[in-house]
């Protein structure tokens, strides 16, 4: 029988049958030539397999690393993707019920009904200016700023910071961190920074410079529309 | 293993295969990023159970067809097949792997994936198929006339 290039290949490549792999080897037993181009296919394959076996070896760079591990983010998908990452997200932001934002537990809900700011949360924000932060309230309003869809607002919490955008009357949590517990197990007293990816965030959605205080008075008057 | 971390052991495996195919460390590092990003963001589409890096590989071959079709970025590598490349800097012949390089270059981009999956990666047909999203017949013959194609190249 005629044996062709394609079915050496897969022979060496371990991807013929039984009964095909017999017929090759018989084939093979009595043809020195055809012999001969079998190991030239096997000495391609060992060839070809060892050639950049020494970039495995290599350590991987650090920003690969990072890129593999935003451990603490949780970036929303973009509004209206069909298919959250809710159950996710609710194991990512193990803290329960965050400043008035409750993280649903079950499978699956939709996004845009359960990611309504309320409680303290949305009190805050609608009612604190960033530019006059109320002492000892559990929620701070860090940044105030216009996008392309109306105003958002970053906010840190003691154990959550996020980005929520206004929409119609509701404020949308678009984007919220877990923060680390302080020492003692305690969560860090009202926190005070926002985390760098809330503000990469914020920089990515923001149109022109965060509102002044002025701007922001106007808007909290305005309601925010 | 949580998903990052399976995602972290997996990084290696996806290093070779985009030096392979963009033959500069760079580009290839800035493969694997853009690939590891979209991973993370679509982790949702990913079925527990299936196989975590036929999915990986399949985000990342599908971010150099975006990549290598805009041709913005890496077209002056890809075409300039002769240029000094920084293919691996480790590899104990660094000789090898540049010629190996050079010839996979000379290839359609849909006969060097086909190889450098099933003979840099060692999937198997079915896997690298898979990942291709092609069906099988296709993957072999892909497989069979890049390979002759480089084997005329490189052992003459």
């Amino acid at each position: 029988m005629s044996i062709t290039d394609e079915t050496l290949i897969a022979y060496v490549d371990g991807e013929l049958s039984e009964s095909d792999r017999l017929k090759v080897e018989s084939a093979v037993a009595a043809d020195p030539a055809l012999q001969e181009r079998l190991e030239k296919h096997r000495r391609f394959r060992a060839r070809m397999g060892g050639a950049f076996a020494g970039v495995l070896e290599e350590p991987v760079p650090e920003r690969l690393l990072a890129a593999a591990k935003p451990s603490n983010v949780v970036a929303f998908p973009a509004r209206r993707r069909a298919v959250p990452t809710w159950a996710a997200i609710a194991a990512t932001l193990v803290v329960g019920v965050i400043a008035g934002l409750s993280v649903p537990r079950g499978p699956q809900p939709t996004i845009g009904s359960d990611l309504r700011a309320h409680g303290a949360l949305a009190v805050a924000l609608d009612k604190q200016l960033a530019s006059a932060p109320a002492q000892g309230a559990a929620v701070r309003v860090g940044l105030t700023f216009k996008s392309a869809n109306g105003y958002c607002r970053t906010f840190t919490e003691r154990s959550v910071a996020g980005l929520a955008c206004r929409e119609g009357s509701d404020w949308k949590v678009r984007m919220a961190v877990a923060q680390a517990a302080g020492p003692s197990g305690d969560y860090r007293t009202a926190a005070s920074e926002t985390p760098p990816q809330v503000l990469e965030a914020a920089q990515a959605l923001m149109v022109g410079e965060p509102l002044d205080a002025k701007a922001e008075a106007e808007a909290r008057a305005k309601g925010w529309r | 293993m949580a998903f990052e971390q399976e995602i972290v052991a997996l990084l290696p495996r996806l290093r070779r295969l985009a030096r392979v195919l963009t033959r500069d460390a760079t580009a290839a590092d800035d493969l694997v990023q853009i690939a590891v990003e979209r991973a993370l963001t679509r982790r949702d589409q990913w079925r527990e159970g299936t196989r975590l890096d036929s999915w990986m590989m399949r985000i990342m071959k599908n971010a150099w067809i975006d990549e290598t079709r805009s041709r913005a970025r890496w077209g002056k590598v890809l075409h300039d097949e002769d240029a000094g490349v920084n293919v691996s800097d480790v590899t104990s012949d660094p000789a090898e792997s540049m010629a190996i390089a050079q010839a996979m270059a000379k290839l359609p981009d849909e006969q060097r994936i086909a190889v450098a999956l099933v003979l840099i990666d060692g999937l198997s047909y079915a896997d690298a198929a898979e990942v291709l999203e092609i069906p099988p017949g296709t993957l072999n013959s892909r497989l069979v006339r890049g390979r002759m194609a480089l084997m005329e190249m490189l052992e003459q």
